[in-house]
Parts: structure tokens; C-alpha cells; sequence
């Protein structure tokens, strides 16, 4: 949009603010990337491979299919690069290298431009690309040991490759093979933005202090997720139980980067603390009992479609009425 | 023959009752996993299609109007079991892939939508027309949907074997893929019927 | 009676056209007869039109209509049935018994109606040739990851399994559903309890499926449920 070249009138009040998608997206980006340095330190190159597939195909979807509907050129704003690390992020080191290529056909093409653009996707675009890719199965569940690559670099004996990720330990009921410790730092099998939970928490501190996200959904749904492990434990000790839960699968990458985009979740703080509440109660139904070890993808994307009734809840108060006035 | 071949054109193109009618969803989306299943679910549909509503085109003038759909469902149900017997007894593969969907032809709403709009008010001739026109229609579109989830999803046609192994979106086979197959397809055929018209526009006012 | 003025009366009676006292008691007599009578024929006549106009009425009409229809729809379903009854059976029991002989071969299976020491077992059908006991095929149903995996066991005479197909299962596409192929069923051969490990596995132990755990040791489960049962045991974790 040239709104330089185009006299702007508006009314009171003028405030202006620096504040344009552009910005918010790079506030993204720069939280994303700690976060994508990790990976390629546990799982070596070809994550910063498919990350670099992911976003590039992104792009050039997104400027191919407003091209085929004539509408403008919008790849300057950098969501579809937000939304290309995103779905990298979701997928294993060792899935095929088409797989990013696909997903961003899925995010960008299906969820996002054929919907009506920035803003009017009904849901997540890069979780829809994850679940879109679950259907291949196998590939989508085969996770690498973190470190490994540097192991066949230095030297010729490997250990074994491939290893279930802490959730599935925690759905047959055993103890997973890494500690918190390991959880924390990322030195964990899993997806490629999923391990790292201390920096993850760092690039979400970034994002409250930029204002780009505001604490109510990440708080809500990781509490939900926290409380909820305290009561009903699946490992010994209910404290190693809230940890393990709340540090394993993509939680904390889903609460604080995915639940919260702007066009789907509500606008208002009460509405906002009620979806997050119903992402966790999802996301811990999906782990136990569900037949998926991972349920925060499909717990955002259902909230997601529920995130319109959220907004009645928290309607703010109209001055000088009283609260049974609002309809 | 050139009703014959209005009532074709018109239960195959200008009025399908799966693209443009939208009926018959359930079935559409469940059996279109392969062009076996579809073709074999969309002749057994034509089949109980013709036969209903040849019958009820016979009776229409002796059924009350009070009890007229219970009527049409006894005598489609009836023809559904006698298709259901004959498939098991001689095509029996072709019967336990299709499964509990034979006996949901019953439901089929294009059965009872066609009796009820069409053999309930026209002659016996004019209503096996109609039943062969709609009829193939919808069995054209249950191949062509099931020839694209087939073929994207599972890389085969009829069994056999035509994309290499691997090069195949499993996504299609699944329900999610039926709605996705589904959507592309009737936004296909809107398209060129939008075009279509836009053309015979031009040529009445140009 | 019509009334008559004074005057009239008196010119009737010099008519002679007044009748007497006994000529009107006799016309009252035949008029009260014949109103007599003619009500008679009328109450006849409404009760004959009130059943021939309840017969007609909507009610029971639709009634008979639909009964008419069944009817005639059931002669159909009937004679159709007695067509294909004998053929459905027979080829019912050839798919049945060639399953079975995927998992043992043998020329005969009979049925055995016996009690079932475990409550997964469905059905034991004893394989023969000719007069020569081959072994026991058993049908297992055991609970998978979605929902429940009903299987054939076969069992030789030496309490052997010699193999394993899996009849139906409601598992996911790409995970456990690549339990019914020949690489994982196949494992299943020997005799002993079975036991599920990950990766590489020796005589008597079980690869399980890379993703599908829980489906692996279902099978698994079915198995050991299977051969104990065919010793006459009753299966213990």
C-alpha cells in the first residue's frame, strides 16, 4: 500500500506510532532467531537447510499466488518469512527436503491468501501446514538425536540415530530418557524449534517487552497446561511431572509464537485468558488421552475456530453503563 | 433420442447432482478413496435410481400425499436390499470394500429428491429418463473425484500401480482430502459454468 | 290436518267430501306406517353409508396404501432372498476358510463349540487333512491404539504359530496400519510367548513398528492370548 504518496485525512485522536506490520514481524524474526541458532547447534546444518527452504518457498508462493489473483505484492511485510521459520521449526532434521516446500504451499496458498489475505486466515497458517504434513506420517515422527551430527563429523562409531521424544515416553507411562536440565537447554530429539526451552522463553520476553504479544495467552495456557500436570501426574513426583509437561513437545513454542497471532485469538484480555485456558485443557485431553503424543497443534488450531466467542466474553464495560447493558 | 440425450445433459452437466446439486455428500466423500469403489457405488446408486423411480412413477397417482415420503422410502429401501443381496452374492470383493455404504444408499438424498421432484409428478418414461440422466451423472462424479484421490493419493488407477512409489500426497486419502478434492472440483466446475454464461451474455448482448 | 273455516266445513260436510271418524283413525293408522317404514329405510341407509364412507375416509386409506406396499415389497425382498441365500452362504464360508488358510493349511476347518478360557478369544476352528489334526486356527480381538484389531492366529498341533493375519482394524495410515503387512506380521513364528522390543530382535522377540508401539504390542498381546488359550491356559500378563 503507498500510503506515502497519498494525502492520509483522518480524524482525532493523531497519534502516531511506529507501529506497522512490518515492524511487528521483524520483532518476530529477531525473537525466532536465538531460537533457529539452537537448532542448527543440535541438529546441525541442514536445519538452518530447511528453515532457508521453508521461508523461501513461503515467499515465493505468496508473491506467485497474489500475482495469479492481481492483487498487490505483499511479501514486503514479512509475515510469509514469520510464517516460513514457523513451519521449519515444526518439522524434524531428517524430513525430506520437500516437505517445507509443501507446507508453505499449505500455509500460504490454502490457509492464508485464498482466505482474503494478511489478517483474514480463520486459522493458524503454520500449524495448519504441520497438521496438513502429519498425514505423512512416518516421516513427521522420526526425530534425531540432538548432537548427533557433530558425533559423525568427529569421529566414525554412532550412536543409535533415531530416538522417541520425551512425550512419548510420558504416553507409555515410562521415564523419558532426558532430564529437565536437558529440556532446558534443548539437548533433547525433537522438532527443530521445539527443544531449545530457554531460549524459546527468552524470545518471548523480547516479544512482552516490544508489545507485540501481551502475557495473557502464553500465561493462561501454560498455567492451564502446569496445573493440570500437578494434579494429575503422569510421572512420580507431581514437581518433575509439571517440568517435564510443560518443557517437552512444542508448548512453549505454540503458547508464545502460534497462539498468539493477531487474526486468530481474541482481541480482549478476558477473552484472551479463556482461550488460553481452553488450549491447555485440549492440549493435556490430546496428550493423555488422545492417541497422538502431541496435542498443541490440534488444541490451537480448534481454539482457533472458537476464538470469535471468546471475544463476547471480554467485552469491555461501556462508560457510564452498567454491566447488564452490553448485550 | 434427443430426449434422451436432454435428460443425459442435463443429469451429467447442467444439473450434477453432486457439483451443482450438492447431494449425495456422504457417500461422494466416503467411497472415493478408489475408481473401483466409485464406479462400483455410482452403477449400484443408477441402479436402485431407475428402478425407484420407475415404481413410484407407476403409483404416484394411488399414494396419498400424506404418507408420500414414507412410501418412497419403503419402496427405495426394498430396491436397496435387492442391489445389497445381489452384490454380495456375485460381486462380493466390490460388496466388502463399500461396506455399510451400499445399505446407506437408502439415505442417498438424490433417491428421494429426484422421487420426490420428478417420478412423483411425471410420467414412467420421463422418470427412467430422468433416473439414467442423474444417475450417470452421479457416477461421473464419483469417477472423477475418486480418479484424482486415487491417483494423488495413492499413486494407482484401478489398482494398479502408475506414480512411483512415494510420490503420493496420503493427505488425499483421508477424509480431510475428500473435502479438499470436493472443494477444488465444484469450484472447478463453477468456474467454467460462470464462464460459460459470461460468453452467452456477450453473444446476446454483443 | 288441513283447517278449515266454519263456512268451508259446513259446505264439506253438504259434499259429503269430510271423511268420517273411522276413515281418519284408518289414515292416521297408514300414515304413522309408512313414516314407520320410511324411517326404517332411512336409518338402513345411513348405517350402509357410514361404513362405506369410513372405509373411504382418508385415514384408512392411508393405512391400507402402506400396507399394500409393504406387502408387496417384502414378496420381492422374499423371493429375491431365496435366490442369492445358498450362494451368499457358501461364498461367506469359502472367504472365511481361505483366511484360515493363509494363517494354516489345511483341507477341512470345523468349528468347535467349546467354552473360552480367555474372554478375547471369538472363535476356534480345528484345521484337518482328511482325519489328521494340523492345529487350531483362533480368533482374537484385542484393543489397539484407535480401536479394537481382531486377528487370526494359526496355530500348529505342536503349539506352533505358523501365522498371523490381522481381519480387521481401525488403526492409523501409515502407522500402525502397517501392522497387517507381510514384514511385521511374519515375525510372529515359533512357539513362546512373544515379547515387543525396539529395534533389532532375536528369536521370539518382536521389532515393533517405528511409531506404533501401542499397536505392536496389541498384536503381540493377541498372539500370546491365542497360544495360551490353545494350551488350555488362560492368559496372564
Amino acid at each position: 500500500m503507498d500510503f506515502d504518496k497519498k494525502l492520509v485525512v483522518s480524524s482525532s485522536p493523531h497519534m502516531r506510532s511506529d507501529e506497522t506490520v512490518t515492524v511487528i514481524m521483524r520483532d518476530v524474526i529477531i525473537a525466532m532467531i536465538p531460537i533457529l541458532a539452537a537448532s542448527i547447534f543440535y541438529f546441525g546444518l541442514r536445519a538452518l537447510l530447511m528453515v532457508g527452504i521453508s521461508v523461501v518457498s513461503c515467499m515465493a508462493f505468496e508473491w506467485a499466488i497474489r500475482r495469479l489473483m492481481k492483487k498487490s505484492n505483499t511479501i514486503g511485510d514479512l509475515s510469509a518469512v514469520v510464517t516460513g521459520m514457523l513451519i521449519g521449526f515444526n518439522l524434524p532434521v531428517s524430513a525430506p527436503l520437500w516437505m517445507p516446500v509443501v507446507g508453505g504451499f499449505i500455509a500460504i496458498v490454502v490457509t492464508k491468501q485464498l482466505f482474503g489475505g494478511l489478517g483474514r486466515n480463520f486459522m493458524n497458517p503454520a500449524l495448519v501446514a504441520r497438521v496438513f504434513l502429519m498425514t505423512w506420517a512416518v516421516q513427521m515422527t522420526s526425530f534425531t538425536k540432538p548432537l548427533v551430527w557433530m558425533q559423525k563429523a568427529f569421529s566414525d562409531n554412532v550412536d543409535a540415530v533415531s530416538s522417541a521424544t520425551t512425550l512419548s515416553f510420558l504416553k507409555e507411562g515410562t521415564m523419558p530418557e532426558a532430564s529437565v536440565l536437558d529440556l532446558f537447554l534443548g539437548n533433547t530429539a525433537g522438532a527443530l524449534g521445539e527443544t531449545c526451552s530457554i531460549l524459546i522463553l527468552i524470545g518471548g520476553a523480547y516479544l512482552l517487552f516490544r508489545k507485540v504479544i501481551t502475557w495473557h495467552i502464553p500465561v493462561a495456557y501454560i498455567g492451564t497446561v502446569a496445573v493440570l500436570a500437578l494434579a494429575f501426574p503422569r510421572t512420580s513426583s507431581p514437581v518433575d511431572a509439571v517440568l517435564y509437561e510443560v518443557l517437552s513437545g512444542g508448548l512453549l513454542l505454540g503458547a508464545i509464537f502460534m497462539a498468539t497471532d493477531y487474526a486468530t485469538s481474541p482481541l480482549t484480555s478476558r477473552g484472551k485468558l479463556f482461550y488460553g485456558v481452553g488450549c491447555g485443557l485440549l492440549t493435556v485431553f490430546i496428550r493423555y488421552f488422545g492417541s497422538y503424543a502431541e496435542g498443541v497443534s490440534y488444541s490451537i488450531l480448534i481454539m482457533n475456530t472458537l476464538a470469535w466467542t471468546f471475544d463476547k466474553i471480554g467485552r469491555p464495560k461501556r462508560y457510564g453503563k452498567g454491566e447488564k447493558l452490553n448485550g | 433420442m434427443k430426449t434422451f440425450l436432454a435428460y443425459l445433459k442435463k443429469g451429467i452437466i447442467d444439473e450434477n447432482p453432486v457439483f451443482v446439486q450438492v447431494l449425495g455428500m456422504c457417500a461422494t466423500l466416503a467411497v472415493t478413496t478408489s475408481v473401483m469403489n466409485g464406479l462400483g457405488m455410482g452403477l449400484a446408486t443408477t441402479a436402485v435410481l431407475i428402478c425407484s423411480n420407475v415404481v413410484i412413477s407407476l403409483i404416484r397417482k394411488l399414494i396419498p400425499d400424506k404418507i408420500r415420503i414414507a412410501a418412497y422410502i419403503v419402496v427405495i429401501a426394498g430396491f436397496v436390499t435387492v442391489v445389497d443381496l445381489l452384490l454380495k452374492a456375485y460381486a462380493e470383493s466390490l460388496s466388502a470394500s463399500l461396506g455399510i455404504f451400499i445399505p446407506l444408499i437408502v439415505v442417498n438424498c438424490i433417491i428421494l429428491a429426484r422421487a420426490e421432484a420428478f417420478a412423483s409428478k411425471n410420467s414412467v418414461g420421463a422418470s427412467a429418463l430422468d433416473g439414467i440422466g442423474m444417475g450417470l451423472g452421479f457416477t461421473a462424479a464419483l469417477v472423477i473425484m475418486s480418479a484424482v484421490r486415487e491417483l494423488l493419493g495413492n499413486g494407482t488407477l484401478f489398482d494398479l500401480r502408475i506414480l512411483p512409489e512415494g510420490f503420493n500426497v496420503p493427505a488425499l486419502i483421508l477424509p480431510a482430502g475428500g473435502f479438499f478434492t470436493l472443494g477444488c472440483l465444484i469450484a472447478a466446475v463453477n468456474a467454467i459454468k460462470s464462464k460459460k454464461s459470461a460468453k452467452k451474455d456477450e453473444k446476446k448482448n454483443g | 290436518m288441513d283447517e278449515m273455516n266454519a263456512f268451508d266445513y259446513q259446505q264439506a260436510q253438504e259434499n259429503k267430501e269430510l271423511l268420517t271418524e273411522p276413515q281418519i283413525a284408518q289414515e292416521d293408522e297408514t300414515e304413522a306406517e309408512v313414516e314407520r317404514l320410511f324411517e326404517q329405510t332411512l336409518t338402513d341407509d345411513r348405517a350402509e353409508n357410514k361404513l362405506v364412507s369410513f372405509l373411504k375416509s382418508e385415514q384408512v386409506r392411508l393405512v391400507y396404501t402402506l400396507v399394500i406396499i409393504c406387502v408387496a415389497v417384502s414378496v420381492l425382498l422374499a423371493g429375491v432372498n431365496l435366490l442369492t441365500r445358498d450362494k451368499i452362504a457358501l461364498i461367506q464360508k469359502e472367504k472365511a476358510d481361505e483366511a484360515r488358510n493363509q494363517v494354516l493349511a489345511a483341507q477341512t476347518y470345523e468349528k468347535e463349540d467349546v467354552a473360552f478360557k480367555n474372554s478375547e478369544i471369538t472363535e476356534i476352528y480345528a484345521a484337518k487333512n482328511g482325519s489328521e489334526a494340523v492345529g487350531k486356527c483362533i480368533s482374537v480381538t484385542v484393543k489397539g491404539s484407535q480401536d479394537d484389531i481382531s486377528l487370526i492366529v494359526g496355530i500348529t498341533a505342536d503349539g506352533e504359530v505358523s501365522g498371523v493375519k490381522i481381519v480387521a482394524h481401525a488403526e492409523t495410515a501409515g502407522l500402525g496400519a502397517l501392522a497387517v503387512k507381510e514384514e511385521f506380521l511374519s515375525q510372529y513364528k515359533g512357539e513362546g510367548a512373544f515379547t515387543v522390543v525396539k529395534g533389532e530382535s532375536a528369536e521370539g522377540e518382536i521389532s515393533a513398528i517405528s511409531g506404533a508401539t501401542v499397536t505392536s504390542k496389541a498384536v503381540t498381546l493377541g498372539v500370546n492370548i491365542a497360544l495360551a488359550e490353545f494350551s488350555g491356559r488362560s492368559f496372564e500378563q
